[in-house]
């Protein structure tokens, strides 16, 4: 049984004193941690693959000298969510350096099925409709690059579909917040619409005919 | 509010989020990913405003970084530990060479140099990521331009190619030895930034560690192919001539690859020393360096598009 609570493991005492011993708690810690936690783009990999992975991990930790994990400082938070980071963030660029990354977002917008023209009304008027549409999304895109950085994130996080449990923990907000996120977020939406209406576009009356 | 307006309120904002979202492609060109550092600060709390500010300025800038900086959270904050995890046979073994390893992870990269045919020989020297004795750079160089270093110049072979090794010791870690179950099975069709990764991925295949000593696992048979085949024979000899083994490489010569430039890798254990040589002809030899060394792997590798991947290895032992 490792420990994942502490911010400071025993092995990163002796990565100068004793880097033979420090080297091996350092496996031990990487192989249980990542068995029994396998980063979500690691559980694709067949077991093999991810022992390969594992391995991967543990060299780049501690190659020239453990320089990696070196550069941890202890600020009273447990070790192996900073690791699990290193570990994670490692695997992405693994996959993504051999080609077979699976986003999780596409970023080919032909490949999405947004049917803009279903959600709007009177989608019969064809070509106008749609050349209205390719304005709207350049316009969207201008106003909410003025909205402050907090609004951007908070806008395309909802529209990514993240719950706001999700938002909290991907701002690094404490755990009580999703009330007050998703009043930031109505007020970010409030924001983003007035913006539009005094460009001409006021979404709030396109389903009002 | 009522339920009219509820409803209107909501399809409202699903317009919008998907305005946004189909507004957001030519955003993703200007994403630049943040660090390691800074992103492990970020996802275990720690980090300083400024790194905060890096982290969410690039999740503005990158749908798919939204997702995985979630996902790291996320997955972070549920860490569990399971005691019964097995781990595989090296956390069983002590590591063989306690001094060297903080000696090799302290060193430092040489780069070969050489005389002009020295360089001619050698379509590609890989630099050594770890310490090579300055001497013994320097006595291979001594014996190229003076003599007949390896014992290479066999000139019953008119075809041979004579083998010119670069050597350098191979960390333990990276031969944390792979699984054997699946080795029979696993593709050679994974490719890697550099020749040397190749190598040892496919030599990791070959060997296990048992009671504190290197021994050699399963063969990898090479890939089969129906395409025409030339045969590469490599010998493996001792430096007084004497044939030890021969490995027989069969080269798919449809294969629009056939010509890309091969390399042959040689690992001997246990002292983990690893050569490598151009293969540039259909004959080599290789000669075996150590008398302590008693088994060793051979791998073959190949420039592809994007990489490098293995073609074949072997693993002996000359009991």
């Amino acid at each position: 049984m490792i420990n994942t609570e502490t911010s400071w493991p025993g092995f990163l005492d002796l990565l100068d004193t004793d880097p033979d011993t420090g080297f091996r708690d350092f496996y031990r810690f990487t192989y249980t941690l990542l068995r029994s936690n396998p980063p979500k783009p690691m559980r694709s990999l067949n077991s093999q693959d991810q022992e390969d992975m594992i391995g991967e991990i543990i060299y780049h930790c501690t190659r020239d000298n453990f320089r990696v994990l070196k550069k941890y400082t202890d600020k009273g938070k447990p070790f192996a969510a900073w690791f699990y980071a290193i570990a994670y963030n490692k695997v992405l660029n693994h996959l993504r350096d051999m080609g077979s990354e699976s986003n999780n977002v596409s970023l080919d917008q032909s490949s999405e099925a947004f049917d803009l023209q279903q959600l709007l009304p009177n989608p019969q008027e064809g070509e106008v409709k749609r050349f209205e549409l390719a304005i709207l999304e350049n316009i969207v895109r201008e106003v909410i690059g003025r909205l402050d950085e907090y609004c951007q994130l908070l806008l395309k996080m909802a529209a990514d579909e993240f719950t706001p449990r999700e938002m909290v923990a991907s701002l690094r907000l404490p755990k009580d917040q999703n009330k007050k996120i998703s009043d930031d977020l109505r007020e970010c939406r409030r924001k983003l619409k007035k913006k539009l209406s005094e460009k001409g576009y006021d979404l709030t009356a396109v389903f009002q005919s | 509010m009522d339920k009219r307006s509820e409803d209107h309120e909501r399809k409202v904002d699903e317009l919008l989020n998907r305005l946004i979202k189909s507004s957001r492609s030519e955003m993703s060109t200007e994403f630049v990913r943040p660090g390691e550092q800074v992103i492990a600060a970020y996802v275990s709390g720690s980090a300083t405003e400024q790194e905060k500010s890096i982290i969410q300025v690039a999740m503005i800038g990158s749908p798919a970084f939204r997702a995985e900086i979630r996902d790291m959270v996320i997955e972070s904050e549920t860490i569990i530990s399971i005691s019964d995890v097995s781990l595989p046979d090296y956390d069983a073994v002590s590591v063989p060479d306690r001094v060297g390893f903080l000696k090799r992870r302290g060193g430092n990269s040489v780069s070969g140099n050489g005389d002009i045919s020295f360089m001619d020989k050698l379509a590609k020297i890989i630099r050594s990521r770890f310490y090579v004795p300055a001497v013994a750079v320097a006595a291979i160089l001594v014996l190229l331009i003076y003599g007949d270093p390896f014992l290479l110049h066999d000139r019953s072979h008119i075809d041979s190619t004579d083998l010119i090794l670069v050597q350098h010791e191979v960390p333990k870690e990276m031969l944390i030895p792979v699984s054997t179950r699946a080795a029979a099975t696993s593709s050679r069709m994974r490719i890697f930034d550099s020749a040397e990764k190749a190598a040892l991925h496919e030599i990791r295949y070959l060997i296990t560690w048992q009671q504190g000593d290197f021994s050699i696992g399963e063969q990898r048979p090479q890939d089969t192919s129906s395409a025409p085949c030339k045969d590469i024979n490599i010998q493996l000899a001792t430096t007084s001539g004497q044939q030890l083994r021969e490995f027989v490489f069969h080269l798919p010569v449809t294969d629009s690859l056939a010509e890309s430039p091969l390399m042959v890798w040689a690992l001997a254990l246990p002292s983990r020393n690893l050569y490598n040589a151009p293969l540039l002809t259909d004959t080599a030899k290789i000669i075996w360096p150590g008398h302590s060394d008693s088994i060793g792997c051979l791998t073959i590798t190949r420039a592809v598009a994007g990489g490098y991947q293995s073609l074949a290895s072997w693993s002996f032992d000359l009991h």
